[in-house]
């Protein structure tokens, strides 16, 4: 009998998908058999048995994946929990450190608020390797993250530092530190949404203005947006490939937000070139062809979460569009009809582009 | 990246970050740029000092404000860098100044001098004007009003006043070499035009970037009596400015709080 192959899964997520896989071959197969469509020989029934059975253990052991439907259930129970627990053992460090710092000398301030960061991330790092599901870890993970954010912000109050902008970089690279060595994808995304209002500070000093001007020119968040989505197809993400879809979501996100305020918002455009209409205009053409590019990409190379991300923004774009052309004259409750049905509208076409998703093998192209 | 190499990288990160700041800290502090003395009048207690629990920590927040006669016209905006080509009076003005950023300056903050005096001056002017009869049309538009309120700038009123801005701090301090009286803060500048029609262009100062001057422990026992032993009635407007607060400011042009002193009531000082 070969060797199972658990070691070409990577990561948890290719982990899990795996032991779906297997959950899903196994149902199936007594399906079949009940119908008397398919009987498979003894030996090679024991066989298939004995290698999924290693192989499970094997993911199990090395990944914490969820075997049967209970435990996947009980997994998402304590995902659900674990975040609610960061958030609140990160707003309590805050609070904490918030209500007493006052009452201490500066150089203990000081030394607290560098070493409670370090103390947190060792405190995930121990927990990463005593529990592998990574609960704990994403869980110390975002208070070390809280940490260090506060770290930065009162140390820059304490002695009356200028604020700058590389302070996003600093927490953005933390973020992203601390996601890629325990694979923390919530971490993740809010390393790169850090990272990109950096760029945009950066992008709008160039323009002589003040960096804290940058959300008053949402276009110096486009090019983030796209270097966000260009990142999992110029890097490869072997080891982490459950961070390619939060690269390309959030990618189409950070484009798009821009877009949709500049739809509404021409004044706040670099773009003089005519009234602001006109660039409304120009804006709502662009944001309606690249939700639906978005779209039409994410179903050609089975990125779920771009097909998703471009369907809420082509949606926002249109109900704009209707609240702009039809709210003032149109009685409330014809507008309110209106916008469901395009809801309706929208959730058969992406009926029918889930139903050409599915056609395809699964997985996609990473 | 590995969970070993993650650890190192993030200690390593929190390490460097922290160099930073305390490296840019301590080369700030190396040397005295300015030395000024200000006072309640100039650095007030911010509004949660009596009532929020939650918040231990004491920033005194700047009161300034800007000289009646305004210095931030057309030329000051052209040399700070704007684009001021558009007249005033032209129709795509309004959309034009609008659409302008606002720019990171230096900013001259004046202490008790000239342009303070010169300020109580012309407003003693135009309240004789208005006993006479020709009152300004904004509050405050009476002689009651107008002497109120001058009685009260005299009493506890900022005398600390904007009277220039650059982007060369030091051709500022050329400029203003006084380090007892001038402070030179990092602000923001933004443009604007002003006027019933609209058609007057002029900049408005915001700052300094840095929000508050941060309070140590080491100089918090003065505030804090002050805080504990003023009653309810007098905590949102007391009659006289009740400390003073020296206020140095370094290299990178970031102040700090160096002494603070009670005024009256037996005199006691905490420094550093």
């Amino acid at each position: 009998m070969p060797e199972p192959v658990a070691g070409t899964a990577g990561s948890k997520g290719e982990a899990q998908r795996r032991a779906d896989r297997i959950s899903a071959f196994r149902a199936e197969l007594a399906s079949l058999e009940r119908e008397g469509v398919l009987a498979l020989p003894e030996e090679q029934r024991v066989r298939v048995a004995a290698y999924h059975e290693v192989l499970l253990r094997d993911l199990a052991e090395r990944f914490d994946v969820d075997v049967s439907e209970g435990e996947k259930q009980l997994s998402w129970g304590m995902r659900i929990a674990s975040f609610l627990g960061a958030l609140a053992l990160a707003a309590s460090a805050f609070f904490f450190i918030r209500r007493f710092w006052g009452m201490l000398d500066t150089p203990v301030q000081v030394a607290i608020l560098a070493v409670a960061p370090a103390l947190a991330l060792l405190g995930a790092d121990f927990a990463a390797r005593r529990e592998r599901s990574g609960y704990f870890a994403g869980l110390i993970g975002l208070v070390a993250s809280t940490c260090f954010v506060l770290n930065v912000a009162l140390l820059g109050e304490i002695f009356n530092v200028t604020p700058s902008y590389g302070a996003f970089l600093a927490w953005g690279a933390f973020g992203l530190i601390l996601a890629y060595a325990y694979g923390l994808r919530l971490l993740l995304a809010a390393g790169l949404l850090s990272l990109a209002d950096w760029l945009s500070s950066w992008l709008i000093t160039w323009t002589g203005a003040d960096w804290t001007a940058s959300w008053e020119r949402p276009e110096t968040f486009l090019p983030a947006g796209l270097l966000l989505f260009a990142t999992p197809l110029l890097v490869p993400h072997r080891r982490r490939a459950d961070f390619a879809p939060v690269y390309r979501a959030l990618g189409v996100a950070v484009f798009l937000f821009p877009v949709l305020v500049l739809a509404n918002w021409g004044e706040g455009s670099f773009w003089r070139a005519g009234e602001g209409d006109t660039i409304e205009i120009a804006y709502q053409i662009l944001g309606f062809a690249a939700s639906a590019a978005a779209i039409w990409i994410g179903i050609r190379r089975g990125w779920r979460e771009v097909v998703h991300t471009g369907s809420v923004f082509f949606v926002a774009f249109l109900w704009a569009k209707f609240l702009d052309w039809w709210w003032d004259w149109m009685p409330r409750y014809l507008f309110f009809l209106i916008v469901g049905l395009t809801a309706a509208a929208a959730l058969v076409a992406l009926k029918k582009a889930r139903s050409v998703m599915a056609a395809r093998p699964a997985g996609g192209a990473a | 990246m590995t969970g070993r190499r993650g650890l190192l990288a993030g200690l390593a990160l929190i390490a460097v970050t922290n160099g930073m700041i305390l490296g840019g800290v301590a080369w700030n502090r190396s040397a005295e740029e300015a030395r000024i003395e200000l006072t309640e009048r100039e650095l007030a207690l911010p509004w949660n000092a009596f009532r929020d629990d939650d918040d231990s920590g004491l920033a005194l927040r700047w009161s300034w404000r800007r000289p009646r006669a305004d210095w931030l016209d057309r030329d000051k905006l052209r040399e700070l860098g704007f684009d001021v080509s558009v007249p005033s009076g032209d129709p795509q003005a309004e959309d034009f100044y609008a659409h302008a950023l606002p720019r990171e300056v230096f900013m001259v903050l004046e202490m008790d001098g000239e342009a303070w005096r010169r300020d109580l001056a012309d407003r003693e002017e135009e309240l004789r004007k208005c006993m006479r009869g020709r009152c300004p049309e904004e509050y405050p538009n009476t002689p009651e009003e107008m002497r109120t309120q001058l009685d009260q700038d005299r009493r506890m009123g900022s005398r600390l006043l904007a009277v220039d801005a650059g982007t060369d701090p030091e051709e500022l301090r050329r400029r203003y070499p006084d380090r007892s009286r001038h402070l030179v803060l990092r602000a923001s500048v933004s443009i604007h035009l002003a006027g019933q029609e609209r058609k007057l262009l002029e900049g408005r100062l915001s700052g300094p970037q840095v929000g508050g001057v941060h309070v140590p422990r080491s100089l918090r026992p003065v505030l804090d009596e002050i805080v504990r032993n003023t009653p309810q009635e007098a905590r949102e407007a007391p009659k006289a400015p009740r400390y003073r607060v020296t206020v140095a400011a370094g290299r990178r042009y970031e102040p700090w709080a160096a002494e603070v002193e009670r005024i009256g009531e037996g005199l006691r000082t905490a420094s550093r």
